[in-house]
């Protein structure tokens, strides 16, 4: 009887650590997008997908009167959503390596929205996901949504030039 | 040769004939089994940890427990209630609803003169509930400012799974204190919206499976008549 008593002491114990919520909070409210090139090696003629960076002239965001970005040579861009809004639009102005041409292109994205409680501690937040792009100047092959979901440290977006 | 065979075969069957004769008559045998999966009371219980945490402003409870023996097995039907509400970093969530578990524990102390036990066993529970979260949320691009969401879920129902461990130890005549610990797992909600379940009475937190419980119980037994 006194081992059954230890066993379910040690497991009362242990299950009061269990119960303990993670403070882990994933939510955010930016999509990430990621601009990519389909590269052709000479020799083996293998195609590979490599991170191609944007002269980016300046970047703007529906809902936000000045430039979000400006002047700004990368690979990846994290652009805000208006959490009071269905949808959100990015405009990019974007110059080539040469500096010859410029182009605008714009990107309708829909989303929808999920309240989730974490823990006491750390509050309730507002998980978007379904995210859809539902207008763009890019060609149908030109993006590829690899998230519907916004959460921190995750690609939304791949464009390809 | 035929000969000796069927005299060996009558000399046989003579022998089996006297032996019958000879041989004291039998017992007739009692069965043993006939009645022992014949409940032999009702155990009506409490569980006072949650009355306990229903001091606290938080929360409030109750739980009710029914259990009858059917020799070593044991009938199980535990009844409750549980509302919270829990003040959080960014806001409020409040939540209230009905919960029943039923299933069969199978007492490992079945000699045991007091009925004392020490179990295993599996539950089934369902939950009817609803709960709502007041909160806000500030936008990554702080020209979004601040967002408040007031969301709510009417009527929720729910199901889970538990193993469950334990002890009932006999006080004194007629009165057992024991322990229940649950492993919950498997919970499904269905009926949810734009808010994703959190606290599920009966289960606790939706997102964590497995999830522990524990009851600490007063159990007053009520012996069946023998007729």
């Amino acid at each position: 009887m006194t081992r059954i008593l230890l066993f379910l002491m040690m497991i009362l114990v242990g299950a009061s650590c269990f119960n303990e919520p993670d403070c882990i909070v994933t939510a955010t409210t930016s999509i990430k997008m990621d601009f990519k090139q389909t590269k052709t090696d000479k020799t083996t003629l293998l195609k590979s997908v490599v991170d191609s960076a944007l002269i980016l002239k300046y970047v703007k965001v529906s809902g936000i009167t000045s430039d979000y970005m400006k002047d700004s040579t990368t690979s990846t861009v994290t652009l805000p959503i208006n959490p009071k809004e269905k949808t959100i639009t990015y405009y990019l102005f974007r110059q080539s390596k040469s500096g010859a041409t410029t182009r605008l292109d714009s990107i309708k994205f829909s989303f929808s929205e999920e309240s989730r409680v974490i823990a006491p501690k750390c509050g309730a937040y507002t998980f978007f996901l379904d995210l859809k792009v539902v207008q763009t100047s890019f060609g149908q092959t030109q993006y590829k949504i690899t998230s519907t979901r916004l959460l921190k440290n995750t690609t939304n977006v791949q464009v390809y030039f | 040769m035929c000969r000796y065979i069927f005299s060996l075969l009558a000399i046989s069957i003579a022998m089996q004939l006297h032996a019958q004769e000879v041989a004291k008559p039998r017992k007739p045998r009692i069965d043993t089994v006939s009645n022992k999966y014949m409940p032999t009371g009702l155990r009506i219980g409490i569980d006072a940890l949650t009355l306990i945490r229903s001091k606290d402003n938080s929360f409030k409870g109750w739980e009710v427990n029914f259990d009858t023996d059917l020799y070593r097995y044991f009938v199980t039907v535990d009844y409750g209630y549980w509302a919270t509400n829990q003040l959080l970093g960014n806001g409020r969530y409040t939540n209230s609803g009905n919960y029943i578990r039923f299933g069969a524990d199978v007492n490992f102390l079945l000699k045991d003169p007091d009925k004392n036990m020490f179990f295993l066993g599996m539950r089934y529970g369902i939950s009817s509930f609803s709960e709502s979260v007041e909160y806000t949320n500030t936008a990554s691009y702080s020209g979004f400012g601040t967002n408040s969401y007031s969301r709510s879920n009417g009527s929720l129902s729910g199901h889970w799974i538990e193993i469950t461990t334990g002890l009932r130890v006999k006080i004194v005549s007629g009165f057992w204190m024991g322990c229940t610990a649950r492993l919950k797992f498997a919970p499904v909600v269905n009926g949810f919206g734009q808010l994703s379940p959190y606290d599920m009475p009966g289960y606790g937190i939706v997102e964590e499976a497995p999830y522990w419980g524990f009851n600490y119980q007063l159990f007053w037994r009520f012996p069946f008549k023998n007729k």
